[in-house]
């Protein structure tokens, strides 16, 4: 049993050594340059309406454009399925609808920010990045789109 | 309840997604390592209580959300390489456990002992992989989103089955190994080339998943259309009447949250918090929690010839009114936030925000004409530090010195007159002044800054609200406050130009730094108390109002 104490010990030592090696981590917004070339280049058919997060592309949203953040992480299969459809479904976006894909892996702050809990979730939000709507379970983005909430 | 078969199958058919790769892996090899089937039991008890644990915990604790995804594939990843490494290197593990007095190594006890070596190992294996447990499975989703929030019990219950189906799959799969390895009678001896390797494909496993990449081989597999069971579960969830609807969107305000945060409300318990501030509401915890960051209350001084600290070092210089001056170094302030001083019969709190850095000097006296002293809650706002005084127990925000909750709400604290200056500047101005010793009565390292480079990197520990993108984030500004407007001035520009006259919405100002030493003076003479803060942190409490006036534009 006392490998099991050790064991503890060791995990803790690793989550302070994270924590303290990783400053960047709790810092993905600041720093969007870092991790939305890539999500860019892996969000098959991304367009001004369906596209990777950054405070740029919410900057850019026009004023009475409906903004949806979708948590997506590269190795979840149920946000595989969502963005395969979006993708291949993207001229029924509506023009005053932006989808934002955030990755889920790098956007601690954002998480917090609206209290997302698991890849796969959709956020609403409004231009100025308030939370107005937190949704999960959507497949399609018909799904996505019947779920926006209208004030 | 027409949903439990199905969470039940769903768990069950967990095990072929790609999101649960690591768990296969780790449970084969953990489970081959051990001699006996109990050691099996174990992994997969553990397995699933670690399993249905996390998932509750951070579906319920919000803390929880600030934890990088990072940081529990390390600690995951760290623990199955620490396992890894007892199995591949035994007789290290038996030295360790003997060598520090943890394990009696007499004939009889070897035994038991290496079995409950063995027990433990199996348990911690379990355990370690709950963090790291992320389903993709759509059912489970469903019983995450629709069901625990309307019915924790019979959301509680579906958990269990699906953890149930995925735990009985994981015991299939480590008993056939365990049995294929049973037939090799070469393979049961601990100190055996089968079983060491076993743990080196702990450790590979191990490492794969604390550096991330086993996310990688995930995605990799996602990206080629491997994605488990999702499409024939959404199938059978589509075409089965299981009385689960997908339910309403959760409407949320991210901008203004209504109640306190919980570490406040503990750590507070005597607050009002309905005629509080909702500007409150939006504070996080730093983490130290109340009194963590200990202000001092009873500073010793050294004569700054006594004093080695270099030059460069800046300090808060009470040189009005002190007698000699008194100087509180921010190597010192760094770590204790809060100095409670009397200067000349005045109560001061010489306050310091290091993660905004703003250097404000308050007097502490209460409105209904009390002293008190200040402590460091623990809380912040926008990077801010929140004060609060022992008196009443009120919460107070440095940057604005405002009142936030308690019986004081809205009002503000006075300002006191200081300095901003550098050890260099007192030692030439000032060779008599007193210096906060560091004989504080805390062991800290006051050599030390503990933010390291933070007040000149881009980066922040807590991302503020908004960023105001006319100057650098950290740059310092001199902030006063001048017919109720809040006033910024760049400040290694002013030190520059010298002097700066300005109008400030009809009110004139004339500002000049003589020696380092700043004056402030309105359109009738009189000096007006000023202090120090970082850009972004000022901006972000006056972004509507404040007024910035900057030398070198004029």
């Amino acid at each position: 049993m006392r490998l099991l104490l050790i064991g503890i010990i060791v995990a803790v030592l690793a989550a302070v050594v994270a924590i303290v090696a990783l400053p960047r981590g709790a810092e993905p917004s600041a720093a969007p340059s870092s991790s939305a070339p890539s999500s860019a280049a892996e969000l098959a058919g991304s367009s001004e309406r369906y596209q990777p997060y950054s405070e740029q592309a919410l900057a850019a949203a026009g004023p009475d454009d409906t903004v949806v953040l979708f948590f997506s992480a590269a190795w979840c299969s149920t946000c595989k399925v969502l963005r395969d459809d979006i993708a291949a479904n993207q001229q029924s976006i509506p023009d005053d609808v932006r989808i934002l894909v955030v990755d889920y892996d790098d956007s601690t702050d954002l998480k917090q920010q609206y209290g997302v809990v698991r890849q796969h979730t959709l956020v609403q939000i409004d231009l100025d990045g308030a939370g107005i709507a937190r949704w999960e379970l959507s497949r399609s983005l018909d799904e996505v789109l019947a779920t926006i909430v209208t004030e | 309840m027409e949903l439990l078969p199905l969470s039940l199958l769903a768990g069950i058919l967990t095990v072929l997604s790609p999101c649960v790769l690591p768990l296969l892996p780790v449970i084969l090899a953990g489970s081959a390592a051990e001699s006996g089937r109990r050691s099996t039991y174990v992994i997969i008890a553990s397995l699933a209580v670690s399993v249905v644990a996390f998932t509750l915990l951070i579906r319920g604790a919000t803390a929880l959300l600030g934890v990088p995804t990072d940081v529990w594939l390390i600690v995951s990843g760290s623990l199955v390489v620490f396992i890894g490494l007892t199995l591949a290197f035994p007789a290290l593990w038996e030295r360790i456990s003997v060598g520090s007095g943890l394990q009696r190594a007499t004939g009889e006890l070897v035994d038991s002992s290496s079995q409950r070596t063995g027990t433990a190992r199996s348990l911690l294996l379990g355990l370690s992989l709950g963090p790291i447990f992320t389903s993709c499975s759509p059912t489970y989703g469903l019983i995450l989103a629709a069901v625990l929030p309307t019915s924790f019990a019979v959301g509680f219950v579906n958990l269990l089955a699906y953890t149930v189906g995925l735990s009985a799959v994981m015991l299939l799969i480590a008993l056939g190994g365990q049995s294929v390895t049973r037939r090799m009678k070469w393979a049961v001896n601990p100190s055996g080339v089968f079983r060491r390797s076993l743990g080196g494909v702990l450790i590979v496993v191990g490492i794969l998943t604390a550096t991330g990449v086993v996310k990688d081989i995930e995605a990799w597999l996602v990206e080629r259309g491997i994605l488990g069971a999702v499409l024939l579960e959404q199938d059978i969830l589509d075409n089965v009447d299981t009385g689960v609807d997908a339910p309403d969107p959760v409407r949320i305000d991210g901008s203004a949250p209504v109640e306190p945060p919980a570490f406040l409300e503990q750590q507070f318990a005597g607050i009002d918090w309905q005629s509080a501030d909702p500007a409150i509401f939006q504070a996080v915890s730093g983490g130290p929690a109340r009194d963590g960051i200990p202000a001092l209350n009873d500073p010793g001084f050294l004569p700054i010839n006594q004093v080695t600290w270099g030059d460069d070092v800046q300090a808060i210089v009470l040189a009005d009114g002190a007698n000699p001056v008194r100087v509180y170094s921010y190597n010192v302030l760094v770590w204790h936030e809060t100095v409670n001083d009397t200067i000349e019969g005045v109560p001061v709190a010489v306050t310091f925000c290091p993660l905004c850095g703003s250097a404000i000097v308050f007097e502490r006296t209460l409105p209904d004409g009390t002293d008190t002293t200040f402590g460091v809650s623990g809380g912040l706002i926008d990077s801010n530090m929140i004060m609060f005084d022992r008196a009443t127990e009120g919460l107070w925000q440095q940057s604005t010195g405002r009142a936030l909750a308690g019986e004081f709400v809205g009002t503000e604290l006075a300002l006191h007159p200081f300095q901003l200056l550098s050890l260099g500047d007192v030692r030439e101005s000032y060779p008599d002044a007193l210096v906060l010793s560091s004989n504080t009565g805390h062991a800290r390292d006051y050599e030390n800054n503990p933010y390291g480079d933070y007040d000149q990197s881009n980066q922040f520990y807590f991302t503020p609200s908004t960023v105001d993108e006319r100057y650098p984030a950290k740059m310092i500004v001199a902030a006063f406050i001048v017919d109720e407007q809040r006033v910024a001035v760049p400040w290694l520009a002013l030190r520059e130009a010298g002097s700066l006259q300005a109008d400030v919405g009809g009110a004139p100002v004339s500002l000049t730094v003589t020696g380092g030493e700043l004056d402030v003076r309105d359109g009738d003479g009189r000096s007006l108390p000023f202090y120090f803060e970082m850009w972004f942190s000022w901006a972000v409490q006056n972004q509507e109002s404040g007024i910035v006036l900057d030398p070198s534009t004029r």
